[in-house]
């Protein structure tokens, strides 16, 4: 299963969808409710879902769920 | 040389003709000039001393942190960087009213001036152009940018005349791949941007500066006034500021459009947010992405473990920074405080509020939009009494007058003068029917056959050369 399959469960959860479905190039415009209040929420719970701990600076560089994918890939 | 002035107008049709003219190669050198010339033009040297010292210190700080191979080191970069630009910044903006605040202390013990305090300084784009600078840094050190290389160009994005003064605030991904391909632009851009242009400076010299004769009455004395004419005068003022500084916006996007390039939207209809979050989405836009990107989020993500209450800090953090960056006021600040406990505060209830709103099945309820969007205007229009007031003392003299009584109105709308009253009013009648009509046709005035359009822009013309405004007055967000 890959990462972004694993992440899905995680957005519905954080953004209430159980219809959600997520892609690589996408980004809190594609999501209804994502801002950067639920942004962290998404992290934090990204970060207990996977055990990894993000620093500051890779937080700040993701631009789309691809990024975030492409970190916990070379944490995991 | 301001946007509105004649001088500006032949400085633009020059520089326009030199651009078309040259040899594409040419084209920054002939826009850099134009742009230190434009500045020169402030009558502030000093500031063309801060425009090179922080084009110098960001564009070596952001090659260093390009060649650096330890991310240790890029932040000690970063960090070197940031001071530079913001030490300018404290140094012209923060430091004259510090010190005449302090040099009154220091007199009673040594007896005589002790610090040269200036009665003010100019610092005209100081603020917008510093802020660029550290959010070129930012996106250099998260390696969201690479560094910049040809010091001209990089120059230049800070210092672009058109959005030199008052912003917007662009971001090095979106001006500098376009000030390093300067093709000659089409003859849309051209029709499109001087439209635009003109339509600004209606806006400016035919509405926003006559509402000022509805603010700066009462403002200036309010103990002359009471109760509704409070109301008035704030809501003119929330109208005001925002016709002023989305007008400043059409003129500068308009005036780069002549070059073909594309600046940023600042604005999107702020006052039908539906929240004070919402707002910010909508209001001064780059600034408040650049306050999101480089001060809430680094906060938030420091105080994340902290959950609820780490936002809620992240948030009044960057807000009191936010009035502290309009200027040195204790207004301004209380201004910033207020934005911030107000969104800090729905960051608690606003969980709840969706809930019960899904609840009802009434989230996209049109009356709950009424509503949220009125409560929002009237939460906004409260925190720019401060930001209107000369100090807090008359703020808070104007809001627990509030409900005071409504004495005087009429005074109120003699002293604005009949004459410009029936201006504004049919100024504030063709916004509105512009609006209505971008709202049903998005290609706006290309709708209607050519001489319709040729008669209607020459009446947009006689307008303002008739009807503007008889003294020119300042852009009011070229104050910060």
């Amino acid at each position: 299963m890959s990462v972004i399959d694993q992440l899905a469960p995680v957005f519905r959860i954080v953004f209430d969808d159980d219809t959600l479905q997520i892609a690589a190039d996408n980004t809190a415009n594609d999501i209804e409710g994502w801002d950067s209040l639920s942004h962290m929420n998404l992290i934090l719970a990204v970060e207990s879902n996977f055990n990894i701990s993000f620093t500051r600076k890779e937080i700040l560089s993701f631009r789309n769920i691809g990024d975030l994918a492409k970190c916990i890939e070379g944490k995991l | 040389m301001f946007f509105q002035t004649p001088l500006f107008i032949v400085f633009l049709a020059v520089t326009v003709c030199l651009f078309h003219i040259s040899a594409i190669r040419f084209r920054a050198i002939i826009l850099l000039v134009a742009s230190i010339i434009f500045y020169t033009t402030m009558s502030a040297p000093y500031l063309l001393l801060a425009l090179a010292w922080v084009a110098l210190a960001s564009y070596s700080f952001g090659l260093l942190m390009g060649r650096s191979e330890s991310d240790r080191q890029k932040l000690w970069y970063l960090w070197l960087g940031i001071a530079c630009n913001l030490g300018v910044l404290l140094l012209l903006k923060y430091l004259p009213p510090i010190a005449r605040h302090i040099d009154p202390h220091i007199n009673k013990f040594i007896g005589s001036n002790f610090l040269p305090v200036p009665e003010s300084l100019i610092t005209i784009g100081l603020a917008y152009f510093t802020v660029q600078a550290v959010s070129y840094l930012v996106d250099v050190y998260l390696e969201l940018y690479a560094p910049e290389r040809n010091f001209c160009h990089f120059t230049l994005y800070l210092c672009f005349f058109p959005k030199l003064l008052q912003g917007p605030i662009e971001r090095a991904e979106n001006l500098l791949p376009q000030l390093k391909s300067l093709n000659n632009p089409a003859y849309d851009d051209l029709r499109a941007g001087a439209i635009r242009f003109t339509w600004g400076l209606f806006v400016k010299v035919i509405i926003a500066d006559r509402l000022g004769l509805y603010v700066d009455q009462v403002y200036g004395n309010v103990h002359n006034f009471d109760g509704f004419v409070f109301m008035l005068a704030t809501y003119a003022y929330a109208f005001q500021i925002y016709f002023d500084f989305a007008s400043y916006t059409d003129m500068a996007l308009g005036v780069a459009r002549a070059f073909g390039i594309r600046l940023s939207e600042n604005f999107n209809r702020p006052y039908l947010a539906t929240s004070v979050a919402d707002f910010w989405r909508r209001w001064h836009i780059t600034f408040s992405s650049c306050l999101l990107d480089y001060l809430f989020k680094p906060a938030q993500i420091s105080l994340r473990k902290f959950k609820t209450l780490g936002v809620c800090a992240a948030i009044l953090f960057t807000f009191i920074l936010s009035g502290v960056w309009h200027g040195a006021k204790p207004t301004f600040i209380i201004w910033g405080l207020l934005h911030g406990l107000i969104m800090a505060v729905s960051v608690i209830y606003k969980p709840y509020e969706n809930k019960l709103l899904k609840h009802f099945k009434i989230q996209k309820n049109k009356y709950v939009y009424y509503v949220q969007v009125l409560i929002t205007f009237h939460l906004i229009c409260f925190t720019w009494v401060f930001f209107r007031s000369s100090n807090i003392s008359d703020a808070c003299y104007v809001i627990f007058h509030f409900t005071s009584g409504a004495s005087n109105v009429r005074g109120y709308f003699t002293n604005a003068g009949p004459y410009d009253g029936i201006i504004l009013m049919v100024g504030i009648i063709c916004l509105l029917t512009v609006n209505l009509f971008k709202k049903f046709k998005a290609d706006r005035f290309t709708f209607f056959p050519s001489y319709v359009r040729l008669f209607l822009y020459t009446l947009l013309l006689l307008a303002i050369l008739v009807f503007h405004f008889p003294s020119n007055q300042p852009f009011l967000y070229m104050g910060f």
